[in-house]
């Protein structure tokens, strides 16, 4: 074959790939098969991983939607102590502090809270978070991330020594109907599987 | 009415009409058509290329400027949409010059 008969072959593929994509449910498939299913129980802590502070400073949309999730975890008695994690960003803001400040806006006292900055990727959270707990004698924790990143963030903190459960919180609505949705879904569930390939390969899970 | 059946209502709508326009006021048979199909392909084509030697060099960069200096890049810029519309402009360029 030719390499213009190869390169209609790519094209017609990419062009089946978005109609897949925009089109239909399988992006919703792929992220519920990331995010895994499991009951939330108790345990000794939450921890919070880190999703971002915008160029202004404020808290990401994801970072605080996750540090919500977190702070409704804690009222409803999942675990008496929240560790936030997020590191600094090219603002000079911290996410961990600016995470500390709303719970504590939110009534949380401040012996509940921990934070953990040094982390910059989930595996750097995960051996930086599992040593703070470990050195306070906590083998569990509820982690709270970002949907398809659930089974890579429970793969991680498992390798390094913490027995978890996730909390998936989905950055792009449930049940999204509209292409840009699934399409928003389809972009996080490539960049997921990505991740994921490079951590089993670099033998972080 | 969901976005879904309004993009597609629209899209379908326009595209009828192209189609009229292109069969009566220019003039141009459904053959040309297929040939018009074709060539588009080879265009998304040569895009889709781009896109991912674009996201392996990155790839790499990112990981040369981790591993050889203590500057921390995130793998996530490469997940911004400008890179997906640079490689369709490079990839329309290319493939226009290539014929």
């Amino acid at each position: 074959m030719t390499g213009t008969v190869w390169l209609r072959i790519v094209g017609g593929m990419t062009l089946s790939l978005f109609a897949v994509s925009a089109f239909t449910p399988l992006p919703e498939l792929l992220s519920a098969m990331l995010r895994g299913s499991g009951a939330v129980r108790q345990a000794p802590a939450i921890v919070v991983l880190g999703a971002g502070v915008r160029e202004d400073g404020m808290l990401s949309d994801a970072s605080l939607r996750r540090t919500m999730t977190a702070i409704e975890l804690y009222r409803q008695g999942v675990a008496p102590l929240i560790v936030l994690s997020g590191p600094i960003s090219p603002s000079g803001r911290v996410e961990a502090e600016l995470r500390q400040a709303v719970a504590r806006d939110c009534a949380v006292p401040g012996a509940a809270l921990l934070t953990e900055s040094r982390g910059r990727t989930t595996r750097e959270e995960a051996l930086n978070i599992t040593g703070l707990l470990r050195s306070r004698d906590i083998g569990r924790a509820v982690v709270v991330a970002d949907a398809e990143q659930a089974t890579r963030a429970r793969g991680a903190f498992r390798a390094a020594g913490l027995d978890v459960v996730t909390v998936p919180v989905s950055d792009v609505a449930t049940g999204a109907r509209s292409p840009s949705g699934r399409l928003a879904i389809t972009r996080r569930v490539v960049m997921e599987l990505l991740a994921w390939a490079y951590y089993r390969v670099a033998g972080y899970l | 009415m969901g976005t879904t059946s309004v993009v597609t209502v629209v899209v379908l709508v326009t595209s009828a009409a192209a189609y009229a326009l292109g069969t009566r006021a220019l003039r141009r048979s459904p053959r040309h058509l297929l040939a018009a199909v074709g060539a588009t392909l080879e265009l998304i084509g040569v895009s889709t290329l781009f896109f991912v030697v674009n996201v392996a060099v990155g790839t790499l960069a990112i990981g040369a400027v981790r591993g050889l200096t203590s500057t921390f890049v995130s793998i996530y810029h490469l997940s911004d949409i400008s890179l997906l519309v640079l490689s369709l402009v490079q990839g329309l360029l290319f493939g226009a010059w290539r014929k």
